[in-house]
């Protein structure tokens, strides 16, 4: 399904190039769709006619200027969030139906500063185990598959020797890797990640576009990625959607994103911000070209 | 001392720490780490107006008032789900209209009301074999429940929307340990009344917290000191012939004292030293 970029007023966004969205779902299976969906959160719009989807091996870029709708999307997706009009499907199934379990056991999601309370006595492995639970099934325990894919998903992010560790102790990379984690041992089909890098220094947050690019190169695993910095998105991810107001402002290659007209709707009024992501985009070119 | 443990009324006493202490403690860890301590507070009142209502109206108090809670634990998650406020607000406003409706059945209740006044102030030295066997079957259930669904209810504990994301059915979880709180409460109001068991959900897991490091040891630790609080004040109470309930909650304040300072979890942590 390809994806009309728009503007504002639903004009066509020059510059954008849905191609490679079409491109994306062409000879492999959508995992996601949304056919004009319009979202409320309380009286206000937060999505408006929204249509785009996402396939099988995209690493897709969700950027935003804050209230543009990314989170919505996320919520959504996750069922969290049922649309007033248009209809969303993930893994061809309603998200925020009957079978909203079935569609959510087959998603990790990382959340954007997810409210907890690290005082809690509970360690890394714990945290973790929490992504097999709903594998395992209510009122049992957790089995042999299930720890093992526990152990797999604390060494693929590089945390095995800080399993039983209390979260209290750890940093803020740590938490995000171990929320990482746990997003992968429920062995997911697509991955949501709202905002990762928050509240993190820049070498933690290096280590985590590092460590999503290894697992999109090495797995194929579908990412979602909303993040507000594209200078820090890795090079990896290939396609962006970039909201304002709730409508695609643009659907398309990476590269596209730092034409102009985009960055003023990633950036506003403030085209320094905006040059100054364009030459960190230049000296990564090589590797996002190459990508591309 | 010994000797008073052959007569019946004691050795209802006892068991009602006992089985007051197990189940008290395990729902106060879950409102604790939820966040709403308040809870203890609202349902021990909606247990007084159900009490007064089944005085009222000519039926077991006990009755009324596991009624009453059920009713609070059904109303309570939902209604602050839907009116976008944190279920403390939604606790305030239920504890504050069912203390006025109790006050005004009070009010009109005819004859002496001191049954109804042994609510609020507790009174475990009268309580009854049938209020043991009720308060031991539902912290059975509270037990069992806790070890068959411990990683979900965990999982709740730690982060709902989380949970949610995962697959699992938090609504179920959440709402299921609101309304057992409830049920929890209203069971045990005879054993410090209804001014004071708050403080039994909520001393006890405070003070583990501050020695635990691992969620399941959380609860056997808080269910230690919530049982050894209600024993010792009993004990204390029957030695200096003061009020039981208010001895049982000193008690259990000064296990969170000395918990506090001695809390391995916070010197290696250092959260003191992050204080202006």
């Amino acid at each position: 399904m390809t994806t009309p970029a728009t503007r504002e007023q639903d004009a066509p966004m020059a510059g954008a190039t849905p191609s490679v969205a079409a491109a994306s779902t062409q000879g492999v299976p959508l995992l996601c769709e949304f056919r004009s969906v319009d979202v409320r959160i309380g009286r206000q719009p937060a999505l408006c006619d929204l249509s785009f989807s996402i396939a099988g091996g995209d690493f897709l870029a969700l950027v935003g200027s804050n209230g543009s709708g990314k989170t919505t999307v996320i919520r959504s997706i996750l069922g969290f969030l049922r649309p007033q009009r248009g209809a969303v499907r993930v893994f061809g199934m309603d998200p925020a139906g009957r079978q909203r379990r079935l569609v959510r056991q087959r998603i990790g999601y990382v959340p954007q500063n997810p409210a907890m309370d690290m005082r809690m006595p509970i360690c890394v492995r714990d945290l973790v185990s929490i992504g097999r639970c709903a594998h395992a099934g209510a009122g049992r325990r957790l089995g042999a598959a299930d720890h093992a894919a526990i152990d797999a998903a604390l060494a693929a992010v590089g945390i095995s020797q800080l399993a039983a560790r209390p979260l209290g102790q750890l940093s803020g990379g740590e938490r995000q890797k171990a929320q990482i984690a746990r997003a992968l041992c429920q062995e997911p089909a697509l991955l949501l990640l709202d905002e990762p890098t928050c509240n993190l220094d820049a070498a933690a947050q290096c280590d985590c576009m590092d460590l999503l690019s290894r697992l999109y190169t090495e797995r194929r695993l579908p990412i979602v990625l909303v993040m507000h910095d594209i200078a820090a998105l890795p090079a990896t991810c290939a396609r962006a959607l970039v909201l304002e107001r709730g409508r695609v402002a643009y659907d398309g290659a990476f590269a596209g994103l730092y034409e102009d007209e985009v960055l003023r709707f990633i950036y506003g009024p403030h085209p320094l911000a905006g040059l100054r992501a364009m030459r960190q985009a230049s000296d990564d070119g090589d590797s996002r070209r190459h990508h591309d | 001392m010994i000797e008073l443990l052959h007569m019946s009324f004691m050795q209802n006493a006892v068991l009602a720490s006992v089985f007051g202490g197990v189940c008290l403690s395990a729902i106060g860890v879950c409102v604790t780490l939820m966040e709403i301590p308040f809870l203890g507070i609202c349902m021990s009142h909606s247990a007084f107006l159900g009490a007064i209502v089944g005085l009222t109206c000519g039926f077991n108090p006990l009755l009324g008032a596991l009624l009453a809670c059920g009713l609070t634990g059904l109303l309570v998650g939902p209604i602050a789900d839907h009116a976008g406020t944190s279920s403390n607000n939604i606790l305030g406003i239920i504890f504050s209209a069912a203390m006025g409706l109790a006050f005004l059945l009070l009010a009109r209740l005819p004859g002496p009301k001191s049954e109804a006044l042994n609510l609020i102030w507790g009174s475990i030295l009268t309580i009854s074999r049938a209020e043991v066997a009720v308060l031991g079957a539902i912290t059975a259930a509270v037990v069992l429940l806790l070890a068959v669904f411990y990683k979900e209810i965990r999982a709740v504990l730690f982060n709902r929307e989380i949970a949610a994301a995962s697959g699992i059915a938090d609504g179920v979880f959440y709402y299921g340990i609101i309304v057992i709180s409830g049920l929890v409460v209203s069971a045990s109001l005879n054993i410090v009344g209804g001014l004071l068991i708050a403080s039994l959900l909520v001393n006890p897991a405070n003070a583990a917290n501050q020695l635990c490091t691992r969620l399941w040891t959380l609860f056997v630790v808080a269910a230690l000191i919530a049982v050894g609080s209600c024993l010792i004040g009993l004990a204390l109470s029957y030695c200096f012939e003061v009020p039981t309930g208010a001895v049982i909650v000193l008690v259990s304040s000064a296990a969170f004292l000395a918990a506090f300072i001695f809390s391995p979890r916070r010197r290696h942590s250092g959260a003191d030293k992050e204080l202006p």
